[in-house]
Parts: structure tokens; C-alpha cells; sequence
């Protein structure tokens, strides 16, 4: 029967059998002059910092040891040093690993870790370098630059200039007065509440930013997210999303094979992807447009919009100060526009309420263009191939017209005082008393002057 | 009921208690980390099982114990059914004892030999089919350069490169629960990388 026991006792030991654990506290408080910086140098294992009004410097250190026998775990953890102590005008926090000795092959088997709960004063400027560790730090009000990797970075409550780095675990900033850069590989960074500047650099993370002053941010294949900035916005990325709403500046994006979304905008907006869309609304200065198969929304800009693009329709309203887009193989309509300058190909262009000049010139695609009423006439210019030309003008137009086409047609609604040559493909004269320049080119095409009241 | 950090243990024990404790974690930083790594703890140890044949355990426990009990042949049934029962005692006892519910993180930092053996061959295991998925991604990622390939490339670089530094700090702390955790991850990502690079090749 003892035999059964020992058995069973010996199996149900078995999982807990080969390693062993041990664990050792590490505790000091030392006095620190007034503005003093503190170094923490640091890896394997986590760094809680809070702040406090007073001088002093508390620091508490649990090391951690596993190894195969507890007098194993024991010896290697009384070998990690933990160092406090001022080295030049910095107070250093250094944690120091045994290295291997000759013989010393039970090494192999050893497992470590060291957490850390600092509470420094709040005065003294931060400098951390962890790896494989997270980090959080609390109430800073000076200068911090704190670097880790593996492991979660957290700032909160600062005040001043905070420069973070982190790598394959997430930052995450909650209010700071003061300028702030943070870098970060393969994870997101997210921050709110920064009345500085902000400077993130990304790549393979979104990049997530709410409340802050100018902002830059130069992600790769990370999707980007902005809100309430106030100052100029500049947005690098690629193979991601960029949105950003209520910017109280200027707006840069530049993005590729990512969509870009730009809404409340008081400056100007510059914004350009591929083979994705851009959509704008609320734009309170001109804007500027490149992309490339791009499918490009736009509504209210203050200043004129340029767009260039290609195969891929192009949807603007309420813009007037006017329009130059010049595409390919694009449809185009606007609608609510000062002057309009168009130019594209195998695609319909539509323009309604156009209240300045017109030129557009299209190949191989239909041309509807609507003036809107005005005081005065503006020159007008519509040139297309293989399609319709419709012109539609609102009532006692002044115009000098010359329309030319060829296998095709042309109408007005209006009377034509003509002169010269009369013929069904080629008319000059004057509408009403001739006073702005009408030219209309077809080919293989009628051209069409309708009257904006007539259906 | 006000869920609070010291819940948390008992949460990992009743699944009922999980939806209060995820949604105490939004707002407590130390909480969203415990739960951050308790999942990729459940997700890494879930692949661990596996199952190998035996067969020269059974004949040998009973030959020792027939050496060590020549006596009743009355009693001979009930020392190999204790031992089965012992050894299934254990087995449980040792699934229990890694993942018991009630553990917390923090006491956690270190693996057992026995999940390190298991999780190392694992991640053999694992290679092994990153490296299959590797080989299907190779052509795509060989085309001449358009941005999309050179993203890819440079993400698989930087897992790549990643891997090996942290394989590099794992051979001086090999039970480091974090570093094992941090290395299935990059893995992870590596093969995802490969699966989307794949997915695109086919479509």
C-alpha cells in the first residue's frame, strides 16, 4: 500500500518537480536635489513611475528568479544588483544582471524578471531605457525621454517635453503640457489631450491622435486617425486610412493605396493617395488634390479646389471659388462653382450652377454645362469629340458665339444674330450684345444652347 | 457588483465575471495588461496540446511494479489501476496546475519545464509551417518591386530581424513568460503577414 502512495504521490508531484521560484524585495529612498534628473536603466520587467511634490526618491524592486533548484533561484537573485545611487548630476537606477562565470553552467536554466514601483519627484527630468518591459509613468511635470520595447508604454499627466520610443507594444498618451515625439514599430500609438506639438513616426501601427497642437505624423502601412488638432496638420502613410476632422490649420496628407478623409478644415488642405478615395467636406482655404485611380468626393471649400487625377470619377459641390481638374478617363461633376477649368477623357463632364468662367475640354465624353444667374456674363470655351455638348444659359445671355462641329448638329434656344457663312456644323454671330466669348468645338457631336428654364 | 482589480483572479475563474472585468479594464491600465496577457497566454498554451503514443510506458511500470510486488497475484489489478488512476490524477493536476483559472499574471512570470518543453516544441512545429507559408509567399514577394511587395518585405524584415534578437535574449531566460509570449506573437504576425501575402497571390 506505501508503494501506491509513493506513486501516486510522485505523479501528482511530477508538474511541480524542476523548477523552483523565489522572489526578493528591494526597497530605498534616497534624497534628490531639486531638478535633479533621474536615469532609469532597465530590462527585463515592468516600471511603474508616480511623482510626488517632495525631493526624495523611493524605489521599490521586486526580483523575480526561477531555476532549477530554490538554492539556485536564490543565489542567482541575490546576484541581480540593484544600483541607486548619483552618478554625475544624474541619480542613476540601474539594474544589473550576474553574467555567466567559467563553470557557472547552471546559468542555463535561470529565469529573471525585476518590476519596478519608482516614486520620484515631480520637478526632476525622466530618462528611461527598459526593454522587454512595460512602462508607465504619472505626473511628470519636466522633460522625459523614456525608451522601451516589448512591453506597453503609458504617459500621463505630464508637463513638458516628452520624447517616447517603443517598439511591438502600443504608447499610450494622455495629457501632457508640452511638445511630445513618439516612435513606435508594428504597434498602435495613441494620444489625447497634448497642448504642444506632436510627432509620431509609425510603422505597421495606427496612429490615433485627439486634442493636440500641430501635429506630424510619418507612418508606414499604418492607418492614421485625427481629431480636434489645433495647428497645421502633415500626414505621411501608406496601405491605410487617413482621417482628420477639426483641424484648426493647414492640412498635408499624403498617402498611398489608403483612403483620406478630410472634415473641418479651417486652412488649407492638400491631399493626395492612389487607388483610393479622397473626400473632403468643410475646407476653410483652397484645395489640392492628387490621385492617382482615386475616387474623389468633395464638399464646401472656402478657396478653390485643384484636382488632378485619373480613372476614377470625380464629385465636388459648393465651391465657390472655383475649380482646375485635370484627369483621365474620369467623369467629372460639380456643382455650386465659381470658375470651372476641366480637362479629361472617355468620361462625362457635368457643371452645374457655375457661376465664373468656363473651359472645358474632354475627349470622347459628354459635356452638360449650366451657368448660374449673374450680373455679368463670363467667357465660356467647351470643347469634346464623339459626345454631346450641352450649354444651358440663364435668360438674356450676352455672348459672341463661334460653335463648330462636325457629323452633328447645332441648336440654340436662344436667337443668334449671325454673320458670315450660315451652315447646320458652323455658326459665328451674337447672342443678345455679344459681350463675353462663347466658343463650342464637337466632333462627331451635336452642340446644344439651351435655355436654363427649357427642359 | 463594482468589479475592482482584486476581482480580477476570481474572474479568470468564473466566466461570468469577464464581461464586468473587461469592461473594468478599459479604464484601468493594469488590468487591460493582466487581461492582454492572460489571453495570449490561453491563445499560445491552447495550441500546446498533443497527444504521442506510449507504448513501452505500460509494459514497463508493469514490469517494475511485478518486480517490486512478486507477492498476491490477488491484489496485482489494483496496483496498476491505482497508477492509472495516479497518472490521470497527474495529467489533470498538471493541465490544472498551468492554466489554473485562479492564477495571477504577476505570479506567472516564469514557465515550468514542462510547458517550456511543450511550448518549444510547439513553436518547432510552428516554423516549420511559417516556413511552408514562406515558401508559397516567395514568388509573389520575388515579382519586381511595386510598393505593395516592398511593404510586405519590409514588414517580414522587421518580424524577421525582431525574431532573432528576441531569440537571442530567450536562450539567457528561457521560462520568461513575457519573452516566450512576445516571441509566439511575432510569430503570429509573421504568419498572418504570409497569409495575407498568399490570399493576395491567389486572388
Amino acid at each position: 500500500m506505501n508503494t501506491i502512495k509513493l506513486v501516486i504521490a510522485f505523479v501528482i508531484a511530477l508538474p511541480a518537480l524542476g523548477r523552483e521560484e523565489y522572489t526578493r524585495n528591494f526597497d530605498k529612498t534616497v534624497p534628490v536635489a531639486s531638478g535633479q534628473r533621474l536615469r532609469v536603466v532597465h530590462r527585463m520587467g515592468d516600471i511603474f513611475i508616480r511623482t510626488q511634490p517632495k525631493g526624495e526618491l523611493t524605489v521599490h524592486a521586486v526580483i523575480r528568479t526561477s531555476a532549477l533548484s530554490g538554492n539556485d533561484a536564490k543565489q542567482f537573485a541575490d546576484r541581480i544588483r540593484i544600483d541607486v545611487q548619483p552618478s554625475g548630476s544624474t541619480m542613476l537606477v540601474e539594474t544589473l544582471y550576474p553574467k555567466q562565470e567559467d563553470g557557472e553552467s547552471w546559468f542555463r536554466n535561470m529565469s529573471y524578471s525585476v518590476s519596478y514601483e519608482i516614486t520620484m519627484p515631480e520637478n526632476s527630468p525622466l530618462e528611461i531605457s527598459n526593454s522587454f518591459g512595460a512602462v508607465s509613468v504619472t505626473g511628470l511635470k519636466s522633460d522625459g525621454e523614456i525608451t522601451t520595447s516589448h512591453g506597453r508604454l503609458e504617459f500621463r499627466d505630464g508637463r513638458g517635453t516628452q520624447r517616447l520610443e517603443d517598439a511591438f507594444a502600443p504608447v499610450e498618451v494622455s495629457r501632457n503640457a508640452g511638445d511630445l515625439s513618439v516612435s513606435d514599430t508594428n504597434a498602435s500609438v495613441t494620444i489625447a489631450d497634448v497642448s504642444g506639438q506632436v510627432r509620431v513616426k509609425d510603422r505597421f501601427g495606427k496612429v490615433t491622435v485627439t486634442k493636440s497642437g500641430r501635429t506630424t505624423i510619418m507612418s508606414g502601412n499604418g492607418a492614421v486617425d485625427l481629431s480636434q488638432i489645433g495647428g497645421d496638420v502633415h500626414v505621411t502613410t501608406s496601405f491605410a486610412p487617413v482621417s482628420a476632422r477639426s483641424v484648426k490649420g493647414n492640412l498635408s496628407i499624403t498617402n498611398q493605396n489608403g483612403d483620406v478623409d478630410a472634415v473641418g478644415v479651417t486652412g488649407s488642405a492638400e491631399l493626395s493617395t492612389s487607388f483610393a478615395s479622397v473626400r473632403f467636406d468643410d475646407i476653410g482655404g483652397w484645395v489640392t488634390i492628387q490621385g492617382q485611380n482615386s475616387r474623389v468626393r468633395g464638399n464646401k471649400a472656402a478657396g478653390p479646389a485643384t484636382i488632378q487625377n485619373s480613372f476614377a470619377p470625380i464629385d465636388l459641390t459648393d465651391v465657390p471659388k472655383g475649380v482646375k481638374i485635370v484627369s483621365q478617363n474620369s467623369s467629372v461633376t460639380v456643382t455650386d462653382v465659381g470658375e470651372a477649368a476641366v480637362k479629361t477623357s472617355f468620361g462625362g463632364v457635368v457643371l452645374a450652377g457655375v457661376g465664373g468662367s468656363v473651359n472645358v475640354e474632354n475627349q470622347n465624353g459628354s459635356i452638360d454645362v449650366a451657368m448660374s444667374r449673374q450680373q455679368s456674363c463670363r467667357p465660356i470655351s467647351i470643347r469634346t469629340s464623339f459626345s454631346s455638348l450641352k450649354l444651358r444659359l440663364p435668360e438674356n445671355p450676352s455672348y459672341s458665339l463661334t460653335a463648330k462641329t462636325s457629323f452633328g448638329k447645332i441648336q440654340s434656344d436662344f436667337p443668334v444674330m449671325v454673320s458670315g457663312s450660315l451652315s447646320t456644323d458652323s455658326v459665328s454671330g451674337k447672342i443678345g450684345a455679344g459681350v463675353c466669348s462663347l466658343n463650342l468645338v464637337n466632333q462627331n457631336g451635336g452642340i446644344q444652347i439651351l435655355n436654363s428654364g427649357s427642359k | 457588483m463594482k468589479f475592482e482589480c482584486k476581482d480580477l483572479d476570481r474572474a479568470f475563474e468564473v466566466p461570468e465575471l469577464m464581461s464586468d472585468a473587461r469592461e473594468h479594464a478599459r479604464d484601468c491600465p493594469s488590468c487591460t495588461n493582466d487581461l492582454w496577457v492572460w489571453s495570449e497566454i490561453s491563445r499560445v498554451t491552447s495550441g500546446l496540446r498533443e497527444e504521442w503514443d506510449t507504448p513501452d510506458l505500460w509494459p514497463k511500470i508493469r514490469e517494475q511494479i511485478a518486480a517490486e510486488a512478486p507477492g498476491s497475484r490477488r491484489r496485482s489489478w489494483r496496483l496498476p489501476a491505482a497508477i492509472a488512476a495516479a497518472l490521470l490524477v497527474s495529467v489533470l493536476g498538471a493541465i490544472w496546475y498551468e492554466f489554473r483559472p485562479g492564477i495571477s499574471i504577476k505570479d506567472a512570470d516564469f514557465l515550468t519545464e514542462q510547458t517550456l518543453k511543450e511550448l518549444e516544441g510547439t513553436e518547432a512545429a510552428y516554423v516549420k509551417s511559417i516556413g511552408k507559408l514562406a515558401r508559397l509567399a516567395t514568388p509573389k514577394l520575388e515579382k519586381p518591386d511595386s510598393s505593395l511587395t516592398a511593404a510586405y518585405r519590409e514588414k517580414l524584415q522587421v518580424i524577421d530581424s525582431e525574431i532573432a534578437e528576441l531569440r537571442a535574449s530567450i536562450d539567457r531566460n528561457r521560462y520568461n513568460t513575457r519573452l516566450q509570449t512576445e516571441l509566439a506573437a511575432l510569430y503570429r504576425q509573421k504568419q498572418e503577414t504570409l497569409q495575407e501575402i498568399v490570399h493576395r497571390e491567389h486572388n
